[in-house]
């Protein structure tokens, strides 16, 4: 085939690609995949992907966070997340060598519900370990009264610090006590103090009710939290002071109960879920056809006992196969692909197989094969540009099942550890039993991109199907 | 009255590049007991005027304008129900063109045989098997292969069993399209015995259309040639033969290479047949006829009469 | 025998082709069951002994029903299938056994001309390609203008002119007589001695079947081409053909030339395939034909013992069903396998 004879085959090809609307769905869905995939990485870093595992990575963001975007379509507006590392800074000495230093925050919480957490984090320098500094936070409300919550020595080991507020005990009793003060003894009744939520009453009307999530009304206004440390040093200081609010929404996907980000999994999960599904596509179908013509170009007895090797392979049951792999080897994506494509191939093989077989009968072949051509000839000459317009319609519809068999795997938390993809996502949330939780902004979105990608690959192989094979009958 | 009577029937198959006149303006009649050969070049619309005679020409295709009447009914635009229930297969059968290589693998051949008393006439299929067995012996079948599958018989063997089924439901009329194409000389020369046979046995008549003049000449009364839809020479038999007077009918004559007589040359008509999509104007024959003159391109002929009962359509005999 | 063997070969010195006791078994796929129980495999006899010699630009025609065996010699001759037996020689020389040069050299001067013109073209090749392809694997035509020239010589032969409108087709852009040139123009690039044409008409309407034949015909006269032709319809053989051989169940039964086989036949197979044969005359339509013999040539896998076909022979007698006859000469160049003539 002639250079120009491509080009303008592939033009005619592309005017009745055109013309198949399920084609062109699936071509737009692939594409916005693929863009997901290119642009999304430049906003989310690689690290992500890495570190989806490490809960240390995550632990600055929410916990279970749905979605930002429903507080457009909700009246009950929920908090954002916000790390607030702007403040101000006083400090003066009291008495001879003690010296104090205040950081104020200010925060307008404008919301429906209370924060999910208050986290403050700095670093410390200390030069003397046995004269620790000490450290109060209070929260001063809109309504003007004022909670200490936390007042410590800092006399741990390490520079590092990240104090959450919301889960100490000490500022879980403190905001107890607070709320207690305007509760009725009915309701007290109900209220359990294990159980109680801090950022309720601190963030909640002074009023009957403070105690309760569904009767506590939320204490809208700016709130000021002053974080003050007590130096026995003069040399001793603070450093990257942060606080961090916790957000009920957060990103565009929400958070999971590991705080991780979701939509991050998603891109990631839809670089990896690409890769396997095209990689494993492309290789099992070459080395398909390979095997397929080989069989039939060979013949007798050679074909034979390929065909038998062919019989074992598409015997073996895939899919336990594949997990009894990977539990033992807990595979790297790499070998997951390479796995798929052992166990991928035959169907191709055995379509190419039939082809060569047919296409070898037939005249022109033997007229070739009159005047000597040889069996490379033959095969490059005239099966191969036969054969693969089918090959990439099988292409295209072999991805799905690459896409879902990777997805099972990791699903049963046997893929590639160091990497998301979309089957861990739900993996995670399945052993959380996040969809009784009714976070479902964990679940559908993996779930959904799965289908819709592995739905855009069958269009493609169906509008390549029709365009591909009424021609076979013209030809 | 004619038992088959074809009045200007147009046939075309709507294409997305236009309409495929595969039969244009066809007329011709069918006496009881008669035999009408049609013969053409490939593609020139003689299986397609078979469909139409059957009205079930296969989509795009279509019956545009004209009448088919068989025994004075109008079978052109009754309804499919009537058609199924009372005339097709009943009044008129068809073998189809390479029916005996598309039997159904599956079925044994006595099913297949009397699949249309199941179908037409909701015969039990024991009882159809049975009266299958008649019509298989009819044909010169041992009746014990009803319960055989097609791949155990030889091409001729199906080929009859293909016969037999059109006639079971015993029809007036037999369109046979293309009967022995691709059988062997021995097996071809038995079926046209048989065919001659069942037309005398049961005086039948019959439509045999072929590309091959050699094997109409053995059955066909009247003859018709057909070129790019339309007819262009109809008469007797004995007198299109013998003294053929359309120049294209005299071309494919003298194309035949004959047995008993030593040629020296074939005669042999240049160009290939037009494209239906848009025929030449005029005579459709026009860019390949060597006779042709100053009308051929612009007027179409029509149909006159040379001899009692032999018509043909040619400037020649119309405008000289 | 071997007198008889040898009068049919009788002019063996100044054959181009000549083929000795050619066979060809193919073997019958056993399932795995009958290969684990260790039946013996079975095997259709294609070709079962077949011997003729062609001289130099005769048309020599092989006749008979479907399944006989004509293609498969074809093959055979032209190194498609590698025999199970017997000799192949073109011009005095053993080409059943060939070095790769000489093979080469053997391919370019024996080519073959197939049935079917839609399936002998690929499909995804131009004109121009087809005819190239035997170019490019012979090597023959070291530049491309040298090749263009080679094409353009050969569309011309067959009278595709003006090349320019044809070396750009695809073959479904041409008609069925226009691709069998094609397909004609593409076994006459190499410039062959010898032709091989396996029913080149037959798949062809009437009109233009005579306009091939023609052609081949005079090409034969440029070129001095020697042909095989294989068909299963004497009326074409006898137009075409210098000789005629009949061929039943993988064998030759008659061989005689061509006026003489069909005036005079002698095999009742022959008979019954000249009685069998339609002519375009009217007048016999209302009379049965009287075919002598009854049924269908059985399946090559199970060939009757002694004559081959005497199952189905009105004449057969006592040695018919025992001993196979051999080819005599029953007048000059007129030989018959028939125990009617061998034992009578
Ligand atoms: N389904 C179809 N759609 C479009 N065109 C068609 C269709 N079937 C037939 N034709 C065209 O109609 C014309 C007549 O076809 P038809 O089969 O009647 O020819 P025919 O004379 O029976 O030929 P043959 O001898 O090859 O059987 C041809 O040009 C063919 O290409
Ligand atoms: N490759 C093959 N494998 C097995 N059997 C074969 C093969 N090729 C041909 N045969 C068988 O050999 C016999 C002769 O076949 P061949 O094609 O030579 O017949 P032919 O005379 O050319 O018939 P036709 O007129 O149908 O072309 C047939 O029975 C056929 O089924
Ligand atoms: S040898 Fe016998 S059976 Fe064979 S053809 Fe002659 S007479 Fe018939
Ligand atoms: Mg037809
Ligand atoms: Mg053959």
């Amino acid at each position: 085939m002639r250079w120009s004879d491509f080009v303008e085959s592939l033009k005619d090809f592309w005017f009745e690609y055109k013309r198949q609307k399920i084609g062109m769905l699936g071509l737009a869905i692939l594409l916005f995949f693929i863009g997901l995939a290119i642009v999304g990485p430049r906003f989310y870093p690689a690290e992500m992907s890495r570190k989806w595992r490490d809960v240390t990575y995550w632990q600055n963001y929410p916990r279970s966070a749905r979605p930002s975007w429903i507080n457009y379509f909700s009246s009950h507006k929920m908090p954002p997340h916000l790390i607030i590392a702007e403040y101000e800074v006083s400090e003066r000495m009291i008495g001879a060598n003690i010296r104090e230093y205040v950081a104020t925050f200010n925060y307008d919480h404008e919301y429906d519900e209370p924060p999910s957490d208050l986290i403050l984090t700095f670093r410390r320098q200390v030069a003397d370990p046995t004269k620790p500094p000490t450290m109060t936070f209070v929260l001063l409300r809109p309504d003007g009264r004022e909670i200490e919550l936390i007042s410590k020595k800092l006399s741990e080991a390490g520079n590092q610090t990240r104090i959450v507020i919301t889960s100490d005990r000490g500022a879980l009793s403190t905001a107890y006590a607070f709320g207690r003060e305007f509760e009725t003894p009915e309701n007290l009744e109900k209220v359990h103090f294990e159980l109680t939520n801090p950022a309720l009453p601190l963030f909640s009307k002074a009023q009957p009710g403070i105690l309760l999530g569904n009767e506590a009304e939320p204490l809208k206004g700016t709130y000021t939290i002053r974080v003050t440390f007590y130096f026995q040093n003069p040399e001793d200081k603070i450093e990257d002071l942060t606080l961090i609010i916790g957000g009920r929404v957060y990103g565009l996907l929400g958070t999971d109960e590991n705080r991780r980000d979701l939509f991050a999994g998603l891109i990631w999960g839809t670089r990896v879920s690409l890769l396997i599904g095209i990689l494993t596509s492309v290789l099992s179908v070459f080395f398909g056809i390979f095997y397929g013509v080989m069989s039939a170009y060979l013949g007798g007895w050679k074909d034979e006992i390929l065909q038998r090797i062919y019989e074992i392979m598409s015997s073996i049951p895939t899919l336990p196969i594949l997990i009894l792999l990977s539990a033992i080897y807990k595979p790297s994506i790499w070998w997951i692909i390479f796995f798929l494509v052992v166990f991928g191939w035959m169907g191709t093989s055995r379509m190419a197989r039939s082809m060569a077989y047919q296409i070898k009968e037939m005249d022109y072949v033997e007229a070739a094969r009159a005047v000597g051509a040889s069996g490379f000839w033959i095969v490059r000459k005239h099966v191969m540009p036969q054969i693969l317009p089918y090959a990439f319609a099988s292409m295209a519809l072999s991805v799905p099942s690459a896409i879902l068999t990777e997805a099972g795997l990791s699903f049963l938390g046997l893929g590639d550890i160091n990497r998301v993809t979309w089957g861990q996502i739900l993996h995670d949330a399945q052993s959380t039993a996040a969809t009784i939780k009714g976070m479902w902004w964990w679940v559908l979105p993996p779930g959904l991109a799965m289908a819709l990608l592995g739905l855009s690959f069958a269009f493609i192989g169906a509008a390549l199907n029709t365009i591909l094979f009424p021609k076979l009958k013209t030809l | 009255m004619p038992l088959l009577e074809v009045k200007d029937l147009k046939a075309y198959y709507f294409i997305s590049r236009g309409a495929v006149k595969a039969v244009d303006n066809v007329s011709i009649d069918l006496e009881k007991g008669e035999s009408l050969g049609l013969a053409g070049e490939s593609g020139c619309g003689k299986s397609t005027l078979g469909f139409a005679l059957m009205n079930m020409l296969p989509p795009p295709g279509r019956v545009v304008a004209g009448s088919i009447k068989i025994d004075g009914q109008e079978i052109v635009g009754m309804k499919e129900d009537e058609l199924r229930k009372r005339i097709r297969w009943q009044e008129i059968a068809m073998i189809f063109q390479g029916a005996m290589n598309v039997l159904n693998p599956v079925y044994t051949v006595g099913y297949q045989v009397a699949e249309p008393l199941i179908y037409h006439k909701g015969m039990g299929k024991k009882e159809a098997i049975e009266e299958a067995k008649k019509y298989l012996e009819l044909v010169g079948l041992d009746p014990n292969i009803v319960n055989r599958y097609p791949h155990e018989l030889s091409g001729g063997m199906k080929q009859r069993a293909v016969i037999a089924t059109a006639l079971i439901m015993s029809p007036k009329v037999l369109i046979a399209d293309e009967p022995t194409t691709a059988l062997d000389v021995i097996v071809q020369a038995q079926i046209i015995n048989l065919l001659k046979e069942l037309k005398r046995k049961l005086g039948l008549s019959i439509i045999i259309i072929s590309h091959d003049l050699s094997v109409i000449s053995e059955l066909a009364d009247r003859l018709a040639i057909m070129y790019a839809g339309k007819i262009v020479e109809l008469g007797p038999s004995d007198s299109v033969y013998s003294d053929p007077v359309h120049p294209y009918t005299k071309a494919l004559l003298n194309a035949i290479p004959r047995l008993r007589k030593k040629q020296e040359r074939l005669e042999f008509i240049p160009g290939a047949p037009p494209n239906l999509l848009s025929p030449p104007p005029g005579c459709r024959i026009h860019p390949r006829c060597p006779y042709r003159f100053e009308p051929c391109d612009k007027e179409e002929p029509e149909l006159v009469e040379v001899r009692p009962g032999h018509f043909v359509a040619c400037h020649l005999y119309t405008r000289r | 025998m071997v007198e008889a063997k040898e009068a049919v070969l009788m002019d063996s010195k100044e054959a181009v082709m000549k083929v000795e006791n050619l066979r060809k078994y193919f073997m019958i796929r056993r399932s795995f069951g009958e290969f684990i129980t260790g039946k013996p495999p079975r095997y259709v006899k294609a070709v079962d002994g077949v011997s003729f010699a062609i001289k130099p630009k005769e048309v020599f025609a092989l006749v008979g029903e479907s399944g006989c065996g004509k293609t498969t010699t074809g093959k055979l001759i032209v190194k498609l299938l590698r025999p199970s037996g017997g000799r192949i020689y073109f011009n005095g020389t053993d080409v059943t056994e060939l070095s790769t040069e000489e093979e080469i050299e053997y391919r370019k001067r024996v080519q073959i001309i197939f049935q079917d013109p839609y399936s002998s073209l690929d499909p995804r090749f131009r004109v121009y390609d087809i005819l190239e392809e035997p170019l490019l694997i012979t090597k023959v035509g070291e530049t491309k203008a040298e090749r263009r020239e080679l094409i353009y010589k050969a569309l011309e032969e067959v009278r595709l002119v003006p090349q320019e409108e044809f070396i750009g087709r695809f073959p479904h852009q041409l008609s069925g007589g226009q691709r069998q040139r094609v397909a004609i123009a593409r076994a006459l690039i190499l410039n062959p001695e010898f032709l091989v044409a396996d029913e080149p008409v037959s798949m062809l309407d009437l009109s233009i079947r005579a306009e091939i034949l023609e052609l081949m015909r005079e090409l034969k006269e440029r070129h001095g081409l020697t042909y095989l032709y294989i068909t299963h319809d004497l009326s074409t053989a006898r137009f075409f053909c210098d000789r005629i051989a009949v061929m039943y169940l993988g064998k030759i039964v008659e061989l005689a030339t061509s006026d003489r086989l069909i005036e005079n036949p002698v095999h009742p197979y022959t008979k019954a395939l000249l009685i069998a044969v339609p002519e375009p005359d009217p007048s016999q339509r209302h009379v049965m034909k009287e075919i002598p013999i009854i049924g269908e040539v059985p399946s090559a896998v199970n060939i009757p013992p002694g004559c081959r076909f005497h199952p189905r022979c009105p004449y057969r007698f006592e040695p018919c069903d025992k001993e196979e006859p051999e080819l005599i000469e029953v007048e000059p160049d007129h030989y018959v396998a028939c125990h009617l003539v061998s034992k009578k």
